[in-house]
């Protein structure tokens, strides 16, 4: 009878430890499981903060390009306006140019005639003589 | 330079009878003054020195003559 009674206490004892245990273990893994979650937040947020820093910085990169490229393409349409407008304008003093000259030689044809030739004759005489000097 | 009556008489004399050359010129203003143009070109580079050698002669004379008038003897 006694000895019964000893076996029932041990396994009661037995029963204890392995109920202390399990708590142990259990609040140990609690314990553990509390910890990942932390650092799953912490990594989380860091994470999260990265992506938000790189989503800002590709945007800022999209606007200054975009700026950029507004610029660029300002400058180069004013550009082309402004030669356009050039051209235009030289385009026009020329056609002028012409006009007066076919109206003053119309006007003077004798006059005309012999000033050009007067220049030609003029150049022609300088050339060879620098092409003397040359030789 | 002279005036455009006098130059007309010069071309005219210097002219072809038969070349209308008023005509011409009214009609083709440009390239009327780019063949006169090429043409003195052409005579001041193969000729250009004893024409403007000639003309200084010419010019010499007719100072020396008006100096001799002038003075109413030979000095030049």
């Amino acid at each position: 009878m006694a000895e019964v009674k000893s076996i029932d206490q041990a396994k009661e004892a037995v029963g204890s430890a392995v109920n202390k245990a399990r708590g142990a273990v259990n609040e140990g893994l609690d314990t553990a499981r509390k910890r990942f979650d932390e650092v799953a937040d912490v990594v989380g947020k860091k994470y999260g903060k990265v992506r938000e820093g790189a989503q800002q910085a590709t945007q800022q990169v999209r606007e200054r390009v975009g700026k950029a490229s507004e610029t660029t393409r300002k400058q180069y349409d004013r550009t082309v306006e402004n030669l356009r407008h050039g051209y235009d304008k030289v385009s026009k003093d020329l056609t002028q140019l012409g006009n007066d000259v076919n109206t003053y030689v119309r006007s003077n044809p004798a006059k005309s005639v012999l000033m050009a030739a007067g220049v030609g004759f003029v150049v022609g005489l300088l050339v060879r003589g620098g092409n003397r000097k040359h030789e | 330079m002279a005036d455009a009556n006098s130059a007309d008489q010069w071309v005219d004399e210097v002219a072809p009878d038969d070349l209308d050359w008023r005509q011409l010129v009214r009609r083709y203003p440009i390239a009327a003054l780019a063949v006169a143009a090429l043409g003195g070109f052409v005579l001041g580079r193969e000729r250009g020195r004893a024409i403007v050698s000639a003309l200084g002669a010419y010019a010499g004379d007719l100072v020396a003559r008006e100096v001799n008038e002038l003075l109413g003897e030979d000095v030049v």
